[in-house]
C-alpha cells in the first residue's frame, strides 16, 4: 500500500473493524470486511496491471467489442445465448505478477495477444450478468466487484432494462474514474434515433447516480467508437492507479452506507459534579450523613458523662447488652444492598447523562458499559459512603466537661454527705457540730450542693449545646468526605468507562468519514 | 351468474390476504405487501373469469423491453393501435384491442377494475394508470389482445402494471428476441406461466434468416432445459417494419394459432384449464407469504420475549428492595417506634411532649425539620419511597426494553414506525403513585375488616386505626419471607414495634394472613403497572403482527383449494 489515500482507507478500515462490531449492523460490517480483504489482496498484487472487464447483458455484443479492441478474435461471438460461458482474459504476455492477479480473479482462460494490447492491460470478457445460467450471473457479479475498470455495455434493446441498472452496476455510483458506459450496436439506429436514445440513457444514468461516468457510442460491427474507447482505456491504464481508484470509490460507497447507520455522537457534557446528587441519593448518602450527626451527638453526650454517672448507669447497660444478645433488639440491617444501589445508579446515570434517547445500535456498547459500570461501581460507592468516618472519635472537650461535671456532682455529693453527717450528729445528740460558713448565713455543705447543682445544670446544657453544634459540624465534615470519596469513584468507575465508549464512538465516526473522504487533489476522473 | 364450483375458497383467500400489513418483515415489507396484493388480484381475476365463461379470451402480449410486443399487437390488429419507438420503455399503459362486437365486455370494469378506461387514441403519453381500449375488425370475435408495458422495465410502475395484466390473462403470448431469449428475467415469467399452466405461446421475434435454424433450435433447447416448454413456439422473421407493423405473412402463424382459440367451446375449455392451473399454483405461490407470516409470528414472539426479559426482574427487584428495607428517614422511624411501641397514654404524652419540643424549636429557630411521627406522615413517607423505588425499577426495565428493541432490526423498525415508543413515559410516576396510594387504602380497609371481625374495642380502634393500617404497611415492607416460615422474623427495628402492636390487636394468625394478603395485592398492582408500562410496545407488536390465527386459517383455506 503506497498511495496516501490507500493508507488512509486502510487505516480507517482497521479502526472500523476494531470498533464497528459492537456498534454497526452485521451487513454493514460484512461490507467492511469484504472491502478490507479485497483492498489487501488487490494492492498486494501491484498496480502495474489494470484489469478492465467488459460486462453487460446477453446479446449486447461484449465479445465482439473485446475482439474489436484487441483487433483479433480472442473470444467466440455467436448467435446462441449465452455465448461466453468461460471468462477469458487477453493480455500482452504472461509474467508472474499477471498470473498472480489472474489466479486471484479466478480467470481460467488466458490469451497472450502480444502488441495488440499495451503493457499492463488485462482485458476480460465477462459472462452475461442477466443470463438464465446462474453461474454466469454469479461470476459476472463477482468479477464486477474485483476488477479495476468496468466497461458496461448496453445496446438500444436493453438500455432501459431494470437489471441493467440494478445488477452489478448499481453499487458503482462513485466510480466515474473507472466506469465506462458503452452504448453498443449503434448501427441499429439512425442518427436521430441514436440522439434520442442517448439522451434517454444519460437521463437514466443520472437518476441512478452514474451521471459522471464516461458514455461512449460504439458499434463493434462497423468499428465506430472503438478507437475512442481504446484511447480512453489506454489513458486510464497509463496512470497505473485504476486499482487504487476503484477501491477508493468502493470505500466511498461503504463509507456512505456506514455513515447512514452510525448514530450521531452522544452529547455528553455531564460532569462528575452533576452526577453527585443522584449518586448520593442512590447510595443513601444523606442518611449516612444524618446518622453520622446522630452518632456524634450520642457519643458526645456519653463522652460528657462523668465517671460517676457511668457507675450509676452500669447495671442498666448490662441489661441492655443482655437484651441485645438475645436478639430482641437487633440493629437494622444495612438498608442498601449493592444490587439495589446498582439499579439506582444505573437509572441515575441514564437520567443524568441524558442517554435515554440515545439507545440506537451504535450506542449499544455505551449502554452496556453503563449497566456494567453501575454494577461494578455500586459496592465501591457503598464502601465510600460506609467508611467515610461515621465514627466521630473522642473530643478533648468531652473529657474536660466530664471532669467538670464529675467535680460538680462530687461537690453535690459531698455537700449532701456533709449535711447528712451533720443531721446524723444532731439526731444522735452528739455535741453540736457546726459547719463552717462560706459567707455569712451560707454554710459550706449547702453552698457545695447549691453551687454543684447549678454548675451541673449549666454543664448539662453546655454539653447538649456542644453536642448539637458538634453533631452539625461533624455531619458537614462527613458529608464533605463522602462527597469527596464518591467523586473519585464516580469519576473513575462510572464516567471514565462511559467517556471511553464515547471516545471510541467518536473515533468510529472519524474513521467512517475518513473512509469516504474524496481523493481531493487529483480530481474525480 | 352463480359462482362456479370451487371458487369460494379462492374468494375467502383473497379476503384474508387483504388484511395483511407485514409490519414485522423489515425491509421486505413492501415486497410482501405487493405479493399479497398481487395474489389477491390474481384470485379476484380468476373468480371474475370463472363467472363469465362466455367472455372473450384475454390474450396478453408480454415480454422484455424491445421484444416487439407493440409491433406484434399492431400486426395482429392490422392497424396501428400501440406506439413503438427506440426510446424505452415505449408502452407505459396497457393497450387492449378487441373486435367491435366484444367491446361491451371490456368497457365495464369487471376485469382490471382499478384501471380507468380510455377509448381510442391515447395522447397522454406516460401519465397515470389507465387501460387504452381500441377496436379492430381485423381480430376475430371472442379474442382481445392486450399490449403490456415491459416486464423488465427500469421503471417499477411499468413492470408492476405488466404483472397486474398478466395475472388476469387467459392466454400469454410471450415475445422475446433472438438476442435476449436467454435472459433470466424472461425465464422467471415463463416459469410462472408453467406453474399456473397458462396457455402460452413463445414468439421469437427479429429472427434473421441466416441464424434462424440455429437460434430456434437453441431456444427450444433452452426452454426444454428450463422445463418451460410452451404450448406453441413461433417466430417472426427479421423484416422491415412498416407503419409499426410487420407484413401479414410474417405474423400469419401466430394469427392462425389465435384464431383457433376463438370459438366459444375452445374458450370455455381454456378458461377451465386456467382455473384448474391457477388453483394448483395457489398453494405454491402462497407459500412464501405463509412463510413470511410464520416468520412474523416468530418475530413477534421474539419481541414479546425481549419485553418479558426486560420486565421480568421488576418483581424480584422490588422484593429485594422491600426485604432489605425501605430507606425511611431515621427520625421518622424513631418517632414511629416510640408511638406504636408505647401504650396509648404514654403515646399521647409523648406526642404532646414532642409537639411542645417542636414548638420550642420553632420559637428558637433551631428547627430544621420537625421529625414527623404521625401515622399519616409515616404513610406518606412510605408511599413516597415505594413510588420512587417502583418508578425507578420500571424506568430501568423500560430502558432495557428500549435497548433490546433498538438492537433488534425489526424492533428498530417498529420504533421508527411508532414514534411514541421513543417518546418516554411521562405518566409513569403518577400512575405508580396512584397504584401505591390505592394499595395503601386497600391495606387500610383490610385492616378495618379484620379488626371488625375481631371486635376490637371500639374506643381504641377509632384512635388507632390509622396507626394500625400504617403499621401493617410498614410491616409488609420490612418483614421478609420469614413471616410465612412461621418465625416472626423482623428485618427492621421499626417494624418490631409495629408488629408487636399488630399482634396485640389481631392475633398472630390473622396478622400473617393480613400481611400475606397485603403483599399479594402489592404484587398484583405491580403486575398491572408492568402491563401498563409495556402496553405501547405490546400494542405496536400486535398491530404489526399478523392477526392471531391468520396463518392457520390461510393454511386451511389453501387445503380446500383443489383443482
Amino acid at each position: 500500500v503506497t498511495e496516501p489515500r490507500d493508507r488512509q482507507v486502510a487505516a480507517a478500515l482497521d479502526t472500523i473493524l476494531e470498533l464497528g462490531p459492537r456498534r454497526l449492523g452485521d451487513d454493514a460490517m460484512n461490507a467492511v470486511r469484504e472491502l478490507h480483504a479485497r483492498l489487501d489482496e488487490r494492492l498486494d498484487r501491484g498496480e502495474w496491471f489494470t484489469v478492465v472487464a467488459v460486462a453487460g447483458g446477453t446479446g449486447v455484443g461484449k465479445s465482439a467489442l473485446v475482439n474489436a479492441l484487441v483487433g483479433r478474435e480472442v473470444t467466440a461471438e455467436g448467435v446462441r445465448r449465452p455465448t461466453t460461458s468461460v471468462t477469458s482474459a487477453a493480455l500482452r504476455r504472461h509474467d508472474a505478477s499477471s498470473t498472480a492477479l489472474l489466479d486471484w480473479l479466478e480467470i481460467p482462460e488466458r490469451h497472450q495477444v502480444g502488441d495488440a494490447l499495451p503493457d499492463g492491460f488485462i482485458l476480460l470478457d465477462l459472462p452475461d450478468h442477466d443470463s438464465v445460467v446462474e453461474t454466469h450471473r454469479r461470476t459476472a457479479a463477482r468479477l464486477a466487484r474485483r476488477v479495476d475498470v468496468v466497461v458496461w455495455v448496453l445496446d438500444p434493446l436493453k438500455y432501459a432494462r431494470a437489471d441493467a441498472f440494478d445488477g452489478p452496476l448499481a453499487p458503482l455510483t462513485a466510480h466515474a474514474a473507472v466506469l465506462v458506459m458503452v452504448l453498443n450496436r449503434s448501427d441499429e439506429l439512425t442518427g436521430e434515433q441514436l440522439e434520442t436514445c442517448l439522451a434517454d440513457l444519460r437521463a437514466r444514468l443520472d437518476s441512478r447516480g452514474h451521471g459522471d461516468a464516461h458514455v461512449l457510442v460504439t458499434s463493434a460491427a462497423t468499428g465506430e467508437g472503438v478507437d475512442e474507447l481504446r484511447t480512453l482505456l489506454h489513458g486510464i491504464i497509463l496512470r497505473r492507479d485504476a486499482a487504487s481508484r476503484r477501491l477508493t470509490a468502493d470505500a466511498e460507497i461503504v463509507s456512505a452506507r456506514l455513515a447512514a447507520e452510525v448514530d450521531a455522537l452522544p452529547d455528553l457534557r455531564t460532569t462528575t459534579e452533576d452526577l453527585l446528587p443522584s449518586v448520593l441519593e442512590a447510595t443513601d448518602g444523606h442518611r449516612a450523613i444524618q446518622e453520622a450527626g446522630q452518632r456524634y451527638r450520642s457519643d458526645a453526650l456519653r463522652g460528657c458523662r462523668s465517671p460517676l454517672a457511668g457507675v450509676v448507669r452500669a447495671p442498666l447497660s448490662v441489661v441492655r447488652a443482655t437484651v441485645a444478645g438475645m436478639g430482641l433488639l437487633r440493629p437494622p440491617d444495612p438498608l442498601t444492598s449493592s444490587g439495589v444501589t446498582a439499579s439506582r445508579v444505573e437509572v441515575a446515570l441514564v437520567r443524568d447523562l441524558g442517554v435515554s434517547q440515545a439507545v440506537g445500535r451504535s450506542y449499544g456498547a455505551m449502554n452496556r458499559s453503563i449497566t456494567a459500570a453501575a454494577a461494578t461501581a455500586a459496592p465501591e460507592l457503598l464502601d465510600a459512603v460506609a467508611t467515610a468516618g461515621l465514627d466521630p472519635g473522642r473530643r478533648h472537650w468531652w473529657s474536660a466537661l466530664a471532669t467538670l461535671r464529675g467535680v460538680a456532682e462530687l461537690s453535690v455529693l459531698l455537700g449532701l454527705v456533709w449535711l447528712i453527717a451533720l443531721s446524723a450528729g444532731d439526731w444522735l445528740r452528739l455535741p453540736e457540730l457546726t459547719a463552717p460558713e462560706l459567707v455569712d448565713g451560707l454554710p459550706w455543705p449547702t453552698a457545695l450542693i447549691l453551687v454543684g447543682v447549678l454548675v451541673r445544670l449549666a454543664l448539662g446544657v453546655i454539653s447538649r449545646l456542644g453536642a448539637a453544634i458538634g453533631a452539625r459540624r461533624h455531619a458537614r465534615a462527613v458529608g464533605h468526605e463522602i462527597r469527596r470519596r464518591l467523586h473519585q469513584v464516580v469519576d473513575a468507575r462510572l464516567l471514565a468507562p462511559v467517556r471511553a465508549e464515547v471516545e471510541d464512538h467518536r473515533r468510529l465516526i472519524v474513521a467512517v468519514h475518513a473512509l469516504g473522504a474524496s481523493t481531493g487533489a487529483d480530481g474525480g476522473r | 351468474v352463480g359462482a362456479p364450483e370451487g371458487v369460494e375458497p379462492l374468494i375467502s383467500l383473497a379476503d384474508e390476504l387483504g388484511g395483511l400489513g407485514f409490519g414485522l418483515s423489515g425491509s421486505s415489507r413492501r415486497l410482501l405487501q405487493e405479493q399479497a396484493l398481487g395474489m389477491r388480484r390474481l384470485l379476484h381475476g380468476l373468480v371474475a373469469r370463472a363467472g363469465a365463461p362466455a367472455a372473450p379470451l384475454l390474450v396478453v402480449v408480454a415480454g422484455g423491453t424491445g421484444a416487439g410486443k407493440s409491433t406484434t399487437v399492431n400486426s395482429l390488429a392490422g392497424t396501428r393501435v400501440a406506439a413503438t419507438s427506440v426510446v424505452r420503455p415505449t408502452t407505459r399503459a396497457p393497450v387492449l384491442v378487441c373486435h367491435p362486437e366484444d367491446l361491451t365486455w371490456f368497457e365495464d370494469e369487471r376485469l382490471l377494475g382499478d384501471l380507468p378506461r380510455v377509448t381510442g387514441r391515447d395522447d397522454a403519453a406516460g401519465v397515470g394508470r389507465r387501460l387504452v381500449v381500441h377496436t379492430s375488425a381485423g381480430l376475430p370475435p371472442g379474442l382481445a389482445l392486450l399490449d403490456t408495458p415491459d416486464v423488465d422495465s427500469v421503471e417499477t410502475a411499468n413492470h408492476r402494471l405488466a404483472e397486474e395484466v398478466l395475472d388476469v390473462a387467459d392466454v400469454w403470448i410471450w415475445a422475446t428476441t433472438a438476442r435476449t431469449y436467454a435472459d433470466e428475467v424472461g425465464m422467471t415469467y415463463l416459469r410462472l406461466a408453467r406453474l399456473r399452466q397458462v396457455l402460452t405461446a413463445v414468439v421469437v421475434t427479429q429472427v434473421r434468416a441466416a441464424d434462424r435454424d440455429e437460434v430456434l433450435a437453441d431456444v427450444d433447447r433452452l426452454l426444454g432445459a428450463e422445463q418451460t416448454v410452451p404450448d406453441v413456439r413461433l417466430h417472426v422473421p427479421f423484416v422491415q417494419v412498416v407503419d409499426e407493423r410487420v407484413d401479414d405473412d410474417s405474423i400469419a402463424p401466430l394469427r392462425r394459432w389465435l384464431t383457433e382459440l376463438a370459438p366459444p367451446d375452445e374458450r370455455a375449455a381454456i378458461r377451465r384449464r386456467a382455473l384448474r392451473g391457477m388453483s394448483s399454483a395457489v398453494p405454491i405461490e402462497l407459500a412464501p407469504l405463509l412463510q413470511a407470516m410464520e416468520a412474523e409470528e416468530a418475530t413477534a414472539a421474539r419481541l414479546r420475549g425481549a419485553l418479558d426479559q426486560a420486565y421480568r426482574p421488576v418483581h424480584e427487584q422490588l422484593a429485594t428492595e422491600l426485604d432489605t428495607g425501605i430507606p425511611l428517614r431515621a427520625d421518622v422511624l424513631d418517632r414511629w417506634r416510640v408511638l406504636v411501641g408505647a401504650g396509648d397514654t404514654l403515646a399521647r404524652v409523648q406526642t404532646a411532649a414532642h409537639r411542645i419540643r417542636g414548638m420550642v424549636r420553632d420559637l428558637t429557630g433551631a428547627a430544621g425539620d420537625v421529625p414527623p411521627g404521625s401515622p399519616r406522615q409515616v404513610r406518606a413517607e412510605v408511599a413516597d419511597t415505594l413510588s420512587d423505588a417502583l418508578t425507578r425499577i420500571l424506568e430501568q426495565a423500560a430502558w432495557h426494553a428500549r435497548r433490546r428493541f433498538e438492537n433488534d432490526p425489526i424492533g428498530r423498525g417498529l420504533l421508527d414506525a411508532v414514534p411514541d415508543l421513543r417518546g418516554g413515559d411521562h405518566d409513569r410516576p403518577h400512575r405508580v403513585r396512584r397504584e401505591v396510594d390505592a394499595w395503601g387504602d386497600q391495606v387500610a380497609s383490610m385492616v378495618a375488616t379484620v379488626g371488625a371481625e375481631r371486635k376490637v374495642q371500639a374506643r381504641r380502634w377509632s384512635t388507632a386505626l390509622n396507626a394500625v393500617a400504617t403499621s401493617a404497611i410498614l410491616v409488609v415492607f420490612t418483614v421478609s419471607g420469614g413471616l410465612t416460615g412461621g418465625e416472626v422474623g423482623i428485618a427492621a427495628l421499626a417494624s418490631a414495634a409495629s408488629q408487636a402492636l399488630l399482634v396485640r390487636m389481631f392475633g398472630e394468625q390473622n396478622l400473617r394472613r393480613l400481611l400475606a394478603d397485603a403483599r399479594v395485592h402489592l404484587d398484583e398492582r405491580v403486575t398491572d403497572l408492568i402491563a401498563a408500562d409495556r402496553r405501547p410496545y405490546d400494542r405496536a407488536i400486535d398491530a404489526a403482527a399478523p392477526p392471531i390465527g391468520t396463518v392457520e386459517r390461510l393454511r386451511r383455506i389453501v387445503g380446500e383449494v383443489r383443482p
